[in-house]
């Protein structure tokens, strides 16, 4: 049993009891909403998770529901369910970022594979996030001096190079590129360029 | 046929006379006469002279005895005296005052030529007369009468007394008649038309709720999905459990109910489609005008979500019995909604509303209205939008309000914008109530 969360919201009561059975039925566990006002209300709670939401809900549509996930600081993977398969609407949801566009009645199997994507795409953000936050928190870690030194560094310039541009002597600079290094948990250029490409600024 | 044979007539015929028989009645009473005339063989004549006192001693004038007899005779009365003519008798050569009048004309012209020796007396030339009833009654040929015979009581024909009122009044039946024809023909020839007129409204509602059951697949496809979605859902969710045999009876039965649920739920959606979508008859049956409506509304709420525009149903529960087609009133309510949200969606999303109600007007209409809060119309769209083809919507045929409007018509209603609404457009559809069930 997995502890990923699934959001469930569609207007049809009915419809959210079948699928909420599934999915539960797959071990998921699963929140139902009515409509999008009364899913975004609700407190978002840290755990692992994506949202099922119908394209078309009264009041505020799936694209509103997404829209309001990706400005959340915990970025939740996005299934879109709908009536009907219409093209701009699949276009704008996965330029928008959706794991799938899937088209009612929906077959288990796709929903599940849709579902396993979402908690991959999940588990992915999650790192990333988390790395991120990581990553953030060492560079709030380094002096100023050895900011500069850093990005020096990233940039590809030698000691001797950075030591003229900072105004100071190569040795000075070997101190603070060392002290920068092991802030950041890298023992090497290479090391440290792929961190800051990855999660970088 | 004397009372008693004189001697002038034995001598004038005789026993035989030219080849005939002749035999003499008289001395008879006048029922005497009657029978021996009453009786006599084909080929027999009568000549008829004076009875002036039967054999019982009865007098009589002979004219009246005459008149007495005549008509009981089986063979043709002749005489010679003028004034029997008409009694029954045939007729026969006799003295008449044309006659006289005649033959003293001539007379006088003779004299006046300065003729001498013109006689003292003279006597009356004879003419034949004859009874062209008596002809008539005895069959006897009329060409055969000499030419200048004086035919008395002829029965001048309807045609001969009356030939210009015949032809007039004949030439006004005929007109008459023609008349008629033509506008029995005019009247037939209406009637067709109007029921093909009526045939093609129909056909023409059919056509429009049918195109706009088009633009409403989407939605209706939503309607028919939601059910079909929640059944493949239980069913392969309780295929999932039994598999891995997690599931009890109860939960299965639970399950197996919701199934069945569904399936009615998406059997209604078809059976509404086919409603609307079969031709339909035009008779108007008893239904609930508020059950119209929320049937309508559980058509269109899909589209009213995709459309993001909310409506507020505030027909309540009471029953607005109207004679009316279920699919026809159903167009027209599908249509003003339509209307309504093609008007709400220059507003944002979250102001867009349509309200609906049912209303008694008085003690013999209802009315249902539409509103929306939209831009509202102007006094000129607003009365340009029943016309056919004066949509203003850039897809619109402008069909719709104006068949709209001819099936309200047919319905004994009305369909019009309430002029006094200034918070948008609001329509109203009067009908009358059923007197029946109110």
């Amino acid at each position: 049993v997995t502890a990923f969360l699934v959001y469930l919201i569609d207007d049809d009561a009915r419809v959210l009891s079948a699928l909420s059975r599934l999915l539960a039925s797959e071990g998921y566990t699963v929140r139902a909403f009515p409509d999008a006002e009364a899913f975004l209300r609700c407190p978002d709670i840290e755990v692992p998770g994506c949202a099922v939401v119908d394209l078309h809900l009264p009041g505020q549509d799936g694209f509103a529901v997404q829209e309001a996930l990706s400005a959340r600081a915990a970025e939740r993977p996005v299934i879109f369910l709908t009536g009907k398969g219409d093209i701009p609407d699949s276009v704008r949801a996965m330029k928008a970022g959706a794991v799938d566009f899937l088209v009612k009645p929906v077959d288990a199997d796709t929903l599940l594979a849709a579902i396993r994507q979402a908690e991959v795409r999940e588990a992915s953000l999650r790192q990333r996030r988390a790395e991120r936050r990581d990553f953030d928190a060492r560079i709030a870690r380094l002096t100023p001096r050895e900011k500069q030194v850093l990005d020096q560094v990233v940039a590809g310039r030698l000691n001797k190079q950075i030591a003229g541009d900072l105004g100071t002597v190569e040795k000075t600079v070997k101190v603070h590129r060392a002290r920068m290094m092991a802030k950041m948990g890298v023992r090497s250029v290479a090391e440290l360029s792929q961190l800051v490409q990855r999660v970088g600024h | 046929m004397p009372r008693s044979v004189g001697q002038t007539e034995n001598l004038c015929l005789g026993t035989r006379f030219e080849g005939f028989d002749v035999r003499y009645l008289s001395d008879l009473s006048l029922n005497g006469f009657q029978e021996a005339v009453g009786n006599l063989p084909t080929g027999t004549v009568v000549l008829m002279l004076s009875i002036f006192e039967d054999a019982d001693g009865k007098k009589f004038v002979p004219r009246n005895a005459t008149a007495a007899i005549a008509p009981r005779s089986t063979a043709p009365i002749f005489s010679v005296y003028d004034s029997y003519v008409g009694t029954g008798v045939v007729g026969g050569w006799m003295d008449t005052f044309q006659g006289v009048g005649r033959q003293l004309a001539l007379l006088i012209e003779r004299k006046l030529a300065g003729e001498k020796g013109l006689p003292q007396i003279s006597f009356s030339e004879a003419l034949p007369v004859v009874d062209w009833r008596a002809i008539t009654r005895f069959g006897i040929d009329p060409n055969l009468l000499p030419p200048e015979t004086d035919i008395r009581f002829r029965k001048r024909s309807l045609w001969e007394d009356y030939r210009l009122e015949i032809l007039a009044t004949t030439t006004v039946i005929l007109l008459q008649a023609g008349m008629i024809a033509v506008l029995i023909v005019q009247d037939r020839r209406r009637r067709r038309a109007e029921a093909e007129l009526a045939r093609q409204r129909l056909e023409l509602a059919h056509l429009s709720r049918a195109s706009l059951l088009g633009e409403l697949s989407g939605a209706f496809a939503h309607e028919l999905n939601q059910p079909l979605t929640a059944i493949l859902a239980n069913a392969q969710a309780a295929g999932r459990l039994l598999e891995r045999n997690e599931i009890d009876a109860d939960e299965l039965k639970e399950i197996l109910g919701e199934i069945v649920v569904d399936d009615k739920r998406a059997a209604g959606v078809i059976t509404e489609l086919r409603r609307l979508l079969i031709k339909g008859e035009t008779t108007l049956e008893p239904i609930d005008l508020t059950r119209v409506v929320g049937e309508t509304l559980a058509l269109a709420r899909s589209e009213l979500v995709v459309r993001q525009t909310r409506i507020a149903n505030r027909t309540g529960y009471s029953e607005m019995p109207v004679r009316g087609n279920f699919a026809q009133l159903q167009q027209i309510v599908l249509n003003l909604i339509m209307n309504a949200a093609d008007a709400t969606s220059a507003r944002p999303s979250s102001e867009r509303l349509i309200e609906i109600d049912v209303q008694r007007r008085d003690t013999e209409h209802c009315e249902l209205s539409v509103s929306d809060n939209g831009p509202g119309l102007t006094d000129e769209t607003r009365n340009a939008a029943f016309k056919p083809f004066a949509s203003t919507k850039p897809n619109g045929l402008g069909l719709g309000l104006a068949i709209c409007r001819s099936i309200a018509t047919a319905h004994g209603g009305t369909l019009q914008f309430d002029q006094t609404y200034r918070q948008g457009a609001r329509v109203v559809l009067t009908l009358p109530l059923d007197g029946q069930r109110s």
